[in-house]
């Protein structure tokens, strides 16, 4: 590219041997061609030094900087330049039409000999002399529209005066402006009465809105405003600030990690259970999206009861099924040799809780670890294990209903106290609060009460009773939560016994 | 020999054939009395593996290597012939890398690791008058295995009529076996009933919170009104 434009710059200027300028092309071509081609890369050199190096390309960088900032093959411009008719520059008188027509100052500078038949050519940066068009108003026009309770009229006409005399360069403006005779305006208050006044006139005008004239002040303040706290940061400030950042970032991605652990393991275990328990899996989710967040309890609330009343139509389904697979086993379905107990083989992907789980429940059966490997065996053998893992994942869920049980009762209990309390206080005096909030108490303490199920084989302990409460979902603050909520539940009872 | 599989189960098509072959790997070992000055050895030991049965293993087994301790020298033990065996003295336990390579190379040979026992809490065994004897029973299972292979493992014949000792073992494993169902099955019932139990509970607990949660609810939109119906209600649910 760079080449290109020098070649529209050198043709322009010599606009009389184009043809020749042609042929010399061709033959610069063919000359930067042949030194080109013989340079080869010297032996033991890299490949990407070389590259560096190595002219071979328009678009090749220099290693070394050059003070021609036109880019490009140096070498290949030499030899252009080279080949070039060397023109004559002269000392020339000029005038400039941009200073103005009655202007008749006389500069010099040098510049290529002209044809002396040629007519006299203008200076060539007088077109760049552009000048702002600033709008003028009547007396009308600003009695009608342009009126305005920060700004009398004399200012604003030192303003238009002062736009017009320094084209709009606000910084300029803001410096001359006279605060003495006029109250102390700042350069976004000039600007925003210029532009208002440029956009009330156009529509007053043309009756059209127009988007010419686009100043938003308040964002400008606020924007300098930022930059400039940005710029009187301490660098106590800055380390902090750069600090938060850092740890909200981290915090982000712990919790996306988080999140995206607990959707994996209920999305495992709604396969895994998909058909046959869905009171679990509506359990999971449910803890779920109660510990993520808390966002609207009437939503969640509309929820379970959806769920709740598929529920209680597939609860028969339940007791007669058979629990599904809670491990997934290899499977030897290739040919070749392989071992039975190989079979028995626990995935990698079972976590070590899970595994301590099952070790502690092969204990407790007397049970080998790694049982004879016959047929019979090992399949009834990974049904236990898998069986167990269900347990372990049923045990988990039941823990949070039962604790999601227990704060709901709890707070639904010291509604019902205030209210009692309040109803009876209006009612009867005295012993009659104990004896009205009494009812109401024992009425939901037997829910929290475990149902007792017949139990074959009650003399042994239940295996699932052993099992740690190990809940990702659950924190040590809420276990604590729990704890104090127990103990509160246990003194009501006792303060309710004697009565 | 009659509870524990027998020589081959070959399925009722010729492809996929399913040829199992039962085997017993592990090791013995045996106190020395002193320990050894020359090296520390305190145990003589042998690790093995050999068939169930009584048949020649070597009929479509090529050889065995036994991948010992690094310390020993030649660790990588490989055994070409009949009884797959290596004999050594030592005195500590480690992990035996066991590599099967058969009789038809392209079949893929099979690892697995075996503990090397040298000690343990009998009293017969501390005093140096039993052997140690680790031993798992183990079946070698033969998915479509080429028809060379194939061939082999069928025509694979009992060395000798089997021992006293030979049907002893057999017995010893078949009422293993036999004890070993049915603990796993006593113990996988009582894990079944009480996933069946939590499932129940589980059930009852969330009827129960949406119970509480209505009433909360109920509680909010027209305070006091408390009727007894509906802990009636609840009861019932439970008690059923």
């Amino acid at each position: 590219m760079a080449n290109a434009d020098v070649l529209d710059i050198l043709s322009d200027t010599i606009p009389t041997t184009s043809r020749g300028a042609a042929n010399k092309d061709e033959i610069i071509r063919e000359k930067k061609k042949g030194p080109k081609k013989s340079i080869r890369r010297p032996e033991g050199m890299k490949r990407e030094v070389w590259s560096l190096i190595a002219q071979d390309d328009r678009e090749s960088v220099p290693i070394v900087p050059t003070d021609t900032k036109s880019g490009g093959n140096s070498y290949a411009r030499w030899i252009k330049h080279s080949a070039m008719k060397v023109r004559s520059w002269q000392w020339t008188p000029f005038t400039n039409s941009a200073r103005g027509p009655n202007d008749t100052f006389v500069l010099y500078h040098w510049q290529h000999k002209t044809n002396p038949d040629d007519p006299p050519q203008e200076y060539p940066f007088a077109k760049f002399n552009k000048h702002v068009d600033v709008p003028t108003y009547t007396d009308n026009e600003y009695e009608q529209y342009l009126q305005d309770k920060e700004w009398n009229r004399n200012e604003t006409d030192v303003l238009f005066e002062l736009c017009r005399k320094f084209e709009l360069k606000f910084l300029i403006i803001h410096d001359r402006w006279n605060n003495i005779l006029y109250p102390d305006r700042s350069v976004e208050d000039l600007k925003d009465r210029y532009y208002t006044i440029c956009t009330t006139l156009e529509y007053a005008r043309t009756k059209r809105h127009t988007d010419k004239y686009n100043f938003d002040a308040a964002h400008e303040r606020r924007r300098k405003e930022q930059l400039n706290k940005l710029l009187s940061r301490t660098k106590a400030e800055e380390e902090e600030e750069l600090y938060l950042m850092n740890e909200l970032k981290r915090i982000e991605n712990e919790r996306k990690e988080r999140e995206r652990i607990i959707s994996q393991d209920v999305q495992k275990f709604v396969q895994q259970q998909d058909q046959n328990i869905p009171t679990t899996n509506n359990c999971i989710q449910r803890t779920v999206s109660s510990s993520s967040r808390r966002s609207s309890i009437n939503q969640d609330y509309l929820q379970r009861l959806n769920s709740s009343s598929n529920r209680t139509s597939t609860t028969q389904r339940i007791t007669t099924c058979d629990p599904p697979v809670g491990i997934k086993f290899p499977e030897f379905k290739r040919p070749g040799v392989f071992l039975r107990s190989q079979r028995m083989i626990l995935p990698s992907s079972i976590p070590n809780k899970k595994l301590a789980v099952i070790d502690q429940v092969l204990k407790q059966c007397q049970l080998e670890r790694n049982p004879m490997a016959c047929e019979e065996i090992v399949d009834e053998f990974n049904d236990l294990r898998s069986d167990i893992i269900l347990l372990f994942d049923l045990k988990n869920a039941l823990n949070s209903a039962e604790y999601e049980l227990q704060t709901s009762l709890h707070r639904l209990k010291s509604e019902n106290g205030s209210t009692n309390m309040g109803m009876s206080s209006t009612q009867s005096s005295g012993a009659g609060i104990n004896s009205s909030n009494e009812p109401s108490k024992t009425q939901f303490d037997f829910l929290l009460s475990q149902p007792s199920t017949p139990n074959e084989n009650i003399t042994s302990p239940r295996l699932s009773d052993s099992f740690e409460p190990t809940n990702i979902v659950r924190t040590s603050t809420t276990e604590r939560k729990r704890r104090a909520l127990s103990s509160q539940t246990s003194t009501i009872k006792k303060r309710e016994r004697p009565s | 020999m009659s509870v524990v599989n027998s020589e081959s189960v070959v399925t009722n098509t010729r492809t996929p054939v399913v040829i199992i072959k039962p085997i017993l790997y592990g090791n013995t070992a045996k106190h020395l009395g002193t320990k050894r000055d020359s090296d520390g050895h305190t145990h003589r030991w042998s690790v093995y593996i050999r068939s169930f049965n009584n048949d020649d293993l070597s009929t479509y087994v090529s050889k065995v290597q036994f991948r010992l301790h690094e310390t020993y020298p030649n660790h990588a033990r490989m055994i070409t012939q009949a009884p797959f065996e290596v004999e050594e003295s030592g005195w500590g336990e480690f992990e035996t890398q066991i590599t099967i390579f058969f009789a038809d190379p392209n079949e893929k040979p099979v690892v697995f690791y075996h503990h090397l026992k040298l000690f343990s809490t009998d009293p017969d065994v501390v005093a140096g008058t039993k052997e140690l004897v680790n031993e798992h029973y183990d079946e070698l299972i033969f998915q479509e295995p080429s028809d060379l292979l194939a061939r082999l493992l069928n025509c694979a014949k009992s060395l000798a009529p089997p021992t006293d000792e030979n049907l002893g073992t057999a017995k010893e494993y078949a009422i293993k076996k036999h004890d070993t169902i049915n603990r796993v099955k006593q113990a996988r019932q009582r894990v079944r009933s009480e996933i069946q139990d939590l499932t129940e509970r589980l059930r009852i607990t969330q009827e129960n919170i949406k119970r509480v949660r209505q009433r909360t609810m109920d509680n909010n939109s027209h305070m006091g009104t408390f009727s007894l119906s509906v802990h009636d209600n609840i009861k019932r649910e439970i008690v059923d």
